[in-house]
């Protein structure tokens, strides 16, 4: 991938707070980043499934809140999962609970990586590094 | 409710006073920048409230499973997992003869894991000592956990036990108070009871007893 090429995330969530905290890790991320928000679940297959349309889902990853108003993160995650067309984008769960069952379903829907969102604002801008670093840096993704 | 409603807010809160905190330094004065870390320090402790009572709740709720347990051997897990995080524990637990009993595999780890965590916590000894043991009584077994501690003064014997009972100051010993209470709870839903008394000498003897229990078939 072209590093000066910004990456494009995906972040569905629907708290504004947790909007402004998200962003406020990427802008100190190491990796240059273009961030869209959709607030709702179907807000969020509308953008994906348009740039889908035309040949680009416009997305390099998803971050992906579990517990949203209306369609469930759950429910999100399995649509991605099942679309041709949408599949093979790296959706990370980036959410508050750490129970076990959350998990257990999460993966068993094909995400990528379940991640349970620290308290404090410096270990949340650590996790959010390593998740970049780790799908932008270390692996390779299908090319755009 | 789930655990993570409660702490969704409280999330943002630290999160917001905490990039307060960096992207504002060089407005506050020394003391604006103390209110702020006070805060944000307390956010933290009422984190770790809530996950505890949390964790509280649900040993109270959760099935209890009634499976063989060598205590022998969980001790010996505690131990080698603590001595892995802590080189200088390293040598100051000893468990001897401890029972194969009828119970609740994780739950009795909990109270093991409690029980030598607090021994080498409260515990001002130059060489700390963590010792677990076992009596054979009629109609169950009772374990034993001395220690070469600060001691807990009688008068606050029973009181320990409770919910969120401090003895110390949180600049003197971190912690929120729920181990003991876990213990306890543990220890109550397998039919027994948990005491402390002094030790001659110094340090603390917890004791707690595990009567026999009919394994399902």
């Amino acid at each position: 991938m072209n590093a000066v090429t910004p990456v494009r995330i995906l972040l569905v969530e629907d708290s504004p707070d947790d909007v402004l905290l998200t962003s406020k890790a990427l802008g100190r991320a190491r990796v240059a980043n273009h961030l869209t928000v959709a607030s709702t679940g179907e807000q969020a297959l509308r953008v994906l499934r348009d740039g889908a349309r035309n040949g680009d889902p416009a997305t390099d990853l998803v971050l992906l809140d579990l517990n949203l108003p209306g369609m469930s993160g759950s429910e999100v995650l399995q649509e991605i999962k099942s679309d041709r067309s949408l599949r093979h984008l790296p959706v990370i769960a980036l959410t508050t609970s750490a129970d076990e069952r959350d998990i257990a379903r999460a993966y068993d829907s094909y995400v990528n990586a379940y991640v349970t969102k620290p308290v404090g604002f410096r270990d949340f801008a650590e996790s959010i590094r390593s998740i970049e670093d780790f799908w932008f840096t270390v692996v390779h993704l299908p090319s755009r | 409710m789930a655990s993570h409603d409660l702490s969704e807010p409280l999330r943002v809160i630290s999160g917001m006073l905490q990039l307060l905190g960096e992207e504002y330094a060089d407005r506050f004065d020394e003391q604006g920048r103390d209110y702020v870390d006070r805060s944000v320090r307390a956010a933290a402790r009422l984190h770790r409230l809530i996950s505890d009572l949390l964790a509280y709740s649900r040993i109270s709720r959760a099935p209890l499973a009634a499976v063989p347990v060598s205590l022998q051997q969980i001790a010996a897990d505690v131990i080698a997992d603590l001595e892995a995080t802590q080189p200088d524990a390293r040598g100051a637990v000893t468990a001897t003869g401890l029972p194969l009993v009828c119970g609740d595999p994780g739950l009795l780890r909990r109270v093991l894991e409690n029980l030598i965590g607090n021994g080498l916590k409260f515990n001002d000894s130059a060489s700390p000592e963590v010792g677990l043991s076992a009596r054979r009584d009629a109609g169950g077994w009772t374990l034993f956990v001395d220690d070469n501690g600060i001691g807990v003064p009688p008068e606050h014997a029973a009181r320990i036990f409770e919910v969120f009972k401090r003895l110390h100051t949180r600049d003197a010993y971190e912690g929120s108070g729920i181990g003991l209470a876990v213990c306890a709870r543990v220890v109550e839903r397998h039919g027994g009871e948990i005491r402390v008394e002094p030790r001659d000498g110094r340090g603390s003897r917890f004791s707690f007893t595990l009567p026999d229990r009919e394994q399902p078939a």
